[in-house]
């Protein structure tokens, strides 16, 4: 995504009469956003805005964490009239602190781990605040029912990308990875839910429709880790132009957080919260336990003959969790597994190359 | 001439090597042994379940090598230094230590214990990110009592309220006395340098009998206070010194080449802020015993205004206290290559120093050496500016 493109939809949703929310992590609970009536913009690695990074973080920070301040304080986002600051990892949550303009700026507390008591209560009580957080500064009634008929939709969202993520299945794969992540990226600027589940339902007909264009014999990649956002056609390409594809991108863009359910029937609505929200497959989490399931279940669903542990630079979260994530892989799962460290240059894609490719024929 | 050291303070610089023949002798007396990392470590529940308490933090590069076959290399040099030892069995205060504290707070310690707890007993304690009553004391509640419990069953014993009031009011005490060593930093000239200061506090963690440490401390302050009233001052009085306070987190490991050399270039260090200094000392836990003990735990600890939390505004009106109360001309900021939280929050800090009008010096460094000489030209600048400025004031006086 541009800054241009961005321009524009910020200021057509405005024109549309609807407020503004922008943020950059799937633990933001998006049936809330939905229900409030709120223009939710979860945004990808934004391109063109201008470096305020550099004079306000040090060096060695997360391309994202990066980006992420770049995009807040860049005139892109003059006019949006809320940002979602989730403590998520260390350098967003710091990053956040030093924005400009910290009357925009909401903190949403996300818990760091799957298996506390603690984070239950910690989820559901996020989300009453959140709630209380849009009455006061936009007037907005949030009932059950509201929440309900959002988070339905949401469901179909997340059920639409993992539909499309699912032609992977196919042997060979029914299409190129990098075309299914181009797509979900395309479609995910788009501010309308039902308009964003019509055109992933739609890319996934097109694809279904054509003959497959990967070979038989093409190694079959799940790519893991960091967000892809700003990466991916770097990784993607290179994997998919020499010998591989990629079945599936476990992904915070795609798998990750689309694999989440909310329980639309749940008497207790909060109780659905806290059950879809917990089983976020994130680093933050400490054990990550429910990535380590996913990955367990997608190397089986998609029949995976290698796994990519994709991290960006200076995230530990993910960088520190590869060594346990290698040991799945290779000891208990039997599948070869790299790990690539990148960022959002092109200053290593020859490296990067000669390493998957390597990857590619050991498989 | 800055007067001899009292040979109290050597005892304390020396007290972590000596730490490591003491630890043994507490082992062989059966007692049993608490490893923890952090100031968010409430130290009141380790006391009252009658362990001893020992800092792990890692200082040397020489476990890194190790530690780098499992962790990412681009990660904070106390993590890797810290987990190097487990690994390695080089560290005598890991090895003898029956469990491990942990808590959540940097996204790199976090996850690193999630190795460490691959070989040695472990507790983690859970962290909010928001340190805000209403949204966090209950999760952190929940959390303490977590932790309490978990010491419990571990070393199969029963902790009562009793035990955790009276060790509350121990460590309340200790607290105290521990943040008056500072309060010798607010005279001028300091009555004591900031290298001794950093020893003494330093050396505390390695000490593990109660009542002397305790004595120690007050001897070393009543010594200090009656040496400055006799005129005998630790550095010579003058009036363009510059007076700083360090702040940052787990620079201890770089004294050599950050704290030791702005003395030895003529500033002084008059007080610690950040989590090897008066941050956690400044709030105790209330002594009210009609209440649950562990929710006045937790509401210390909340309070503690560490980097790690968001937004961390206690922090920056406890650094805007401290500056004026003690008087400083000048901040620096050490922060651990690749430690994202005070790394980040030290722009948070330049923003207000530049409010309070001194200036704030960032150094990022690491356990290797090769940037002293870059490092102390850097020092060396920062404080002949703070010098020429208050020879100006002066002169305009």
């Amino acid at each position: 995504m541009n800054k241009k493109t961005l321009q524009e939809l910020i200021s057509n949703c405005h024109a549309a009469g609807k407020k503004t929310a922008v943020s950059f992590c799937s633990h933001v609970p998006q049936e809330i956003l939905e229900a409030a009536g709120i223009c939710s913009l979860r945004l990808p690695y934004v391109g063109g805005v201008d470096d305020a990074a550099s004079h306000i973080l040090v060096s060695n920070v997360c391309p994202i964490v990066k980006n992420v301040c770049n995009v807040c304080e860049d005139s892109a986002l003059a006019d949006v009239d809320l940002i979602f600051a989730e403590t998520s990892c260390d350098g967003k949550k710091k990053m956040y602190e030093l924005l400009s303009d910290q009357k925009r700026i909401y903190f949403y507390q996300v818990g760091q781990g799957a298996d506390r008591e603690y984070v239950r209560p910690l989820i559901k009580s996020e989300v009453k605040y959140l709630i209380r957080e849009l009455g006061k500064r936009f007037g907005v009634r949030i009932t059950e029912d509201d929440i309900r008929e959002a988070a339905k939709l949401v469901n179909e969202e997340r059920q639409s990308i993992l539909d499309l993520m699912a032609i992977q299945k196919a042997k060979p794969a029914a299409a190129w990875g990098t075309e299914i992540f181009r797509a979900l990226e395309e479609h995910r600027t788009v501010p309308d839910i039902r308009e964003r589940i019509a055109a992933n339902r739609k890319t996934k007909e097109e694809l279904l429709a054509q003959k497959s264009p990967v070979g038989k014999s093409a190694r079959r990649v799940l790519v893991t880790g960091c967000p892809m956002s700003g990466v991916y056609e770097k990784i993607a390409s290179t994997i998919e132009s020499n010998g591989g594809v990629v079945v599936a991108f476990e992904n915070c863009e795609v798998i990750k957080s689309a694999i989440r359910h909310f329980d639309t029937e749940n008497e207790d609505i909060m109780e659905a919260f806290a059950d879809c929200y917990q089983q976020t497959a994130c680093a933050i989490m400490s054990p990550n336990t429910v990535r380590f399931d996913l990955i367990r279940q997608l190397t089986d669903e998609y029949q995976v003959d290698g796994v990519l542990d994709v991290t960006l630079q200076t995230c530990h979260p993910y960088t520190v969790e590869r060594d346990k994530m290698m040991r799945l892989c290779r000891e208990e799962l039997g599948i070869p597994y790299m790990a690539v460290e990148t960022d959002v240059t092109d200053s290593d894609a020859g490296q990067l190359a000669t390493r998957i490719t390597a990857f590619l024929e050991m498989i | 001439m800055a007067n001899e050291l009292p040979k109290n303070f050597e005892e304390f610089a020396d007290a972590r090597r000596a730490g490591f023949l003491k630890m043994k002798e507490v082992k062989d007396q059966g007692k049993q042994v608490c490893g923890m990392f952090c100031q968010y470590t409430p130290a009141e529940i380790i006391h009252a379940a009658g362990l001893k308490q020992v800092a792990l933090c890692g200082r040397s590069h020489l476990p890194i090598k190790t530690a780098e076959t499992r962790l990412p290399a681009n990660l904070c040099p106390l993590i890797k230094a810290s987990f190097g030892h487990v690994l390695e069995d080089s560290c005598p205060f890991a090895y003898f230590s029956d469990i491990v504290v942990g808590e959540t707070t940097c996204d790199g310690k976090k996850k690193m214990y999630e190795l460490l707890g691959e070989y040695k007993p472990m507790q983690v304690i859970h962290l909010p990110n928001v340190p805000d009553y209403d949204r966090s004391l209950e999760m952190w509640v929940s959390e303490v009592r977590k932790f309490k419990e978990g010491l419990e069953e571990h070393f199969h014993i029963t902790i009562t309220d009793d035990m955790l009031n009276a060790s509350i009011v121990w460590n309340n005490k200790l607290r105290t006395q521990q943040a008056r060593l500072y309060e010798l930093g607010k005279y001028d000239p300091p009555a004591v340098t900031g290298v001794v200061m950093n020893d003494v506090t330093d050396g505390l963690q390695f000490m593990f009998d109660d009542e002397a440490k305790y004595e120690k401390i007050s001897s070393i302050i009543e010594e200090c206070e009656k040496n400055w009233k006799e005129g005998k001052y630790p550095v010579e009085p003058d009036p363009t010194r510059p007076r700083l306070i360090v702040s940052g987190g787990g620079y201890v490991a770089t004294n050599e080449k950050t704290i030791n050399v702005m003395e030895e270039l003529g500033a002084s260090i008059v007080c610690y802020e950040g989590c090897c200094g008066i941050s956690s000392l400044r709030r105790t836990v209330d002594e009210d015993t009609s209440r649950d003990p562990i929710v006045r735990i937790a509401e210390k600890y909340l309070e503690v205004p560490c980097a790690v939390v968001s937004p961390n505004t206690r922090r920056m009106e406890q650094v805007a206290d401290t500056i004026d109360e003690w008087k400083a001309d000048g901040y620096v900021s050490i922060t651990l290559h690749s430690c994202n939280p005070f790394a980040i929050e030290t722009e948070n800090l330049r923003r207000l120093c530049e409010s309070k009008g001194i200036p704030l010096l960032h150094i990022q460094t690491d356990f290797t050496p090769g940037d002293e000489a870059q490092i102390r030209t850097r020092i060396e600048a920062f404080i002949e500016m703070i010098r020429e400025s208050k020879k100006e004031a002066l002169t305009h006086e």
